[in-house]
C-alpha cells in the first residue's frame, strides 16, 4: 500500500459531511440527523400553527363564518396530532441527538443507521398523516384521542391515520433504543451516571416511557384497524367490545406520553438556569430521583382522564390521590429551579428569560391539573374549554417555551452563530404576554362551561372568546420573529466563541463552535 | 477490532434487543388487557 493510501485509510473517518441532498437522506452523523429533526418540527410548528389560526378564526364570533364544522373537527384533529407527533416530540429528539452524544463525550449515537431511519419514518407517517386532508371525506376528524368506536366512521382517512401512527410509534421506539443504548455504552471514561447532564438523565428516563408506551398505542390502534376491516370487536358493545377499553388502552399512553413531552423541557431548562444564575444546580441528586419519580407515577395515573366514564368510586379515588402524588416530584423540580437563582449572579439573556417564562406558565399548568385530578371538581370541567387551558399552559407554555429557551441557548454551538439578542427578546415578550392573552380567558370560559371541540358556541362566550382569538394571532405571528431569527443566525449571525455563555459547564462547550463535524473520536477527560 | 471495541458493539446490540423485547411485550400486553375490562353489557 502506497504512503498516500496508508494516510487515506487512517483519515477515513476524519471526512467532513457528503455533498447535496444526500447528505441529508443517507446521512448517519447525529448533528446532521439532530438538524433533520429540528428543521422537521420548525416547519411542522407552522403547518400546525395554520391549522390553529383556522380554529381560532372560526371561534373569533358566535356562529359558523369561516370553515364548516367538519372541517373544523378536521383541523382541530390534525392541530393536535401534529403539534404532538410533528413539533413537540421531533424537536425535543432533536435536542437528544445533538446534545446526548455530545454531554455524555461520544463520537455518535450507539446504532447511526438506525438514527437515520427513525428519522425518514417519522416524515413518513407525518406525510401519511396530512396527506389525508386531500382525501374524499378529509382527514380524521375524532380529536387526537380517536375515541373509538365512532373513530372507525372515519372514511378513506382511516387507514392511513392507523398507518401514520404505526410508522411514527415505530420511529419513536427506534429513536428511544438508541438514546438508551448511547447513554449506557457509550459514555465517556469516568462520566458516572450520577455525574451526566440532567438533560441527559431527562431523556434516559424518557426513553424508557416511550418505549413501554408507544406498543401500548400500536396495540390499540391495530385493535381499531380489526374492528373497522375484520369484523373483530374490541371496541363496540354491539358485539360484546368495550368503548372504554379504547378510553384505558390510549390513556395508558397517552397521559405518560404528556411526560415524554415534558421531561426532556425539564431537562433543557435545567442546563439553562444554573448557567445564568451562576451557581451549580440545586439538589442535583433530587433532580435525577424526581425525573425518574415522575416517570414511574405517570404509568399509574391514566384514568384521571375518565373520572366522568362510570368508574367504580374506589378507582375514581385511586387516580385522583396518585395524580395529586405526581405534584410532590414535580414540586422539587420547581423548588429546586427556584433555589439554583436565589442568590445567584442572574443575568437575563433570552434563553433565560424563556426558561423564567416557563417557570411561571408551567407552574400555572401544573396547578390547574391538580384543579383537574379532584374527581367532584371534574365532573364540572371535564371536556370543557378549561382542560384546554390547562393543556396548553402544560405544553405551550412548558414545553415550547423550554425548547425556545433550548434553541437560543444551544443554537450558538450548532451554527457557529450568535442569534440576535433584540429579537430573541421581542420573541420572549410578545409570546408569553399573548399565551397569556390567548389561553388565560380560556379557563373563565371552561368554568363557565364552554365545552371544547366545538366550531360555535352560546353567544354569552363572545368576549371571552374574540379576545382569546386576537392573543391566537399576535402569538402566531410572534413566531415569525423567531423564523426570521434563526434564519438570520445561520446566515449572518457573529461568531461564537466555543464557549457562548461565560457559566455554562459539560463537554459541549469544550469543543468549538460550530461543533466540528465529528467530535469525541478520542474519548475526552472528564472534570 | 480492539477487544474493547468489540465489547462494547456486542453491549449495544444486547441493549437494543432486550429494548426491542421490551417493546413487543407491551404490544401484546395491548391486546390482553380486553380479555379484563368489558363492557356492562357483555
Amino acid at each position: 500500500m502506497s504512503n498516500e493510501a496508508v494516510a487515506h485509510a487512517g483519515h477515513e473517518h476524519a471526512h467532513g459531511p457528503a455533498k447535496g441532498i444526500m447528505r441529508w437522506i443517507t446521512t448517519t452523523n447525529h448533528k446532521d440527523i439532530g438538524t433533520l429533526y429540528l428543521v422537521f418540527a420548525l416547519i411542522m410548528f407552522f403547518v400546525g400553527g395554520a391549522m390553529a389560526m383556522v380554529i381560532r378564526s372560526e371561534l373569533a364570533e358566535p356562529g359558523l363564518q369561516v370553515v364548516d364544522p367538519a372541517f373544523f373537527n378536521q383541523m382541530m384533529t390534525l392541530h393536535g396530532l401534529i403539534m404532538i407527533f410533528g413539533v413537540l416530540m421531533p424537536a425535543l429528539v432533536g435536542f437528544a441527538n445533538w446534545m446526548v452524544p455530545m454531554q455524555v463525550g461520544a463520537p455518535d449515537m450507539a446504532l447511526p443507521r438506525l438514527n437515520n431511519w427513525s428519522f425518514w419514518l417519522l416524515v413518513a407517517g407525518m406525510t401519511m398523516l396530512v396527506s389525508t386532508l386531500l382525501m374524499p371525506g378529509g382527514a380524521p376528524a375524532m380529536g387526537w384521542t380517536m375515541y373509538a368506536p365512532q373513530v372507525e366512521q372515519t372514511p378513506y382517512a382511516f387507514p392511513f391515520m392507523i398507518f401514520a401512527v404505526h410508522l411514527m410509534g415505530i420511529s419513536s421506539i427506534l429513536g428511544s433504543i438508541n438514546i438508551i443504548a448511547t447513554i449506557l455504552n457509550l459514555r465517556a471514561p469516568g462520566m458516572k451516571l450520577l455525574k451526566m447532564p440532567l438533560f441527559v438523565w431527562t431523556w434516559f428516563v424518557t426513553a424508557f416511557l416511550l418505549i413501554v408506551i408507544m406498543p401500548v398505542l400500536a396495540g390499540g390502534v391495530t385493535m381499531l384497524l380489526f374492528d373497522r376491516f375484520f369484523d373483530t370487536s374490541f371496541f363496540s358493545p354491539a358485539g360484546g367490545g368495550s368503548s372504554i377499553l379504547w378510553e384505558h388502552v390510549f390513556w395508558f399512553f397517552g397521559h405518560p406520553e404528556v411526560y415524554v413531552m415534558i421531561l426532556p423541557a425539564f431537562g433543557i431548562i435545567s442546563e439553562i438556569i444554573p448557567t445564568f444564575s451562576r451557581k451549580p444546580l440545586f439538589g442535583y441528586t433530587a433532580m435525577v430521583y424526581a425525573t425518574a419519580s415522575i416517570a414511574f407515577i405517570s404509568f399509574v395515573v391514566w384514568a384521571h382522564h375518565m373520572f366522568t366514564s362510570g368508574m367504580p368510586t374506589a378507582a375514581n379515588l385511586f387516580f385522583m390521590f396518585s395524580t395529586m402524588f405526581i405534584a410532590i416530584p414535580t414540586g422539587v423540580k420547581i423548588f429546586n429551579w427556584v433555589a439554583t437563582m436565589w442568590r445567584g449572579s442572574m443575568t437575563f439573556e433570552t434563553p433565560m428569560l424563556f426558561a423564567v417564562g416557563f417557570l411561571f406558565l408551567f407552574t400555572i399548568g401544573g396547578f390547574s391539573g391538580v384543579m383537574l385530578a379532584l374527581v367532584p371538581a371534574d365532573f364540572q370541567y371535564h371536556n370543557s374549554y378549561f382542560v384546554v387551558a390547562h393543556f396548553h399552559y402544560v405544553l405551550v407554555g412548558g414545553t415550547l417555551m423550554a425548547i425556545f429557551a433550548g434553541i437560543y441557548y444551544w443554537l450558538p454551538k450548532w451554527t457557529g452563530h450568535m442569534y440576535h439578542e433584540g429579537l430573541g427578546k421581542w420573541h420572549f415578550w410578545l409570546s408569553v404576554i399573548s399565551f397569556n392573552v390567548l389561553f388565560f380567558p380560556q379557563h373563565f370560559l371552561g368554568l363557565a362551561g364552554m365545552p371544547r371541540r366545538v366550531p360555535d358556541y352560546a353567544l354569552q362566550f363572545t368576549d371571552l372568546n374574540l379576545i382569546s382569538s386576537i392573543g391566537g394571532f399576535v402569538f402566531g405571528a410572534t413566531q415569525l420573529i423567531f423564523l426570521y431569527n434563526v434564519i438570520r443566525t445561520v446566515y449572518r449571525g457573529k461568531q461564537a466563541t466555543a464557549q457562548v455563555w461565560d457559566g455554562a459547564h459539560g463537554l459541549e462547550w469544550t469543543v468549538p463552535s460550530p461543533a466540528p463535524y465529528h467530535t469525541f473520536e478520542e474519548a475526552p477527560e472528564v472534570p | 477490532m480492539p477487544d474493547e471495541e468489540r465489547g462494547r458493539r456486542r453491549r449495544v446490540i444486547i441493549t437494543a434487543v432486550a429494548l426491542a423485547l421490551l417493546a413487543a411485550a407491551f404490544y401484546v400486553g395491548a391486546f390482553l388487557v380486553q380479555r379484563y375490562i368489558h363492557h356492562p353489557a357483555h
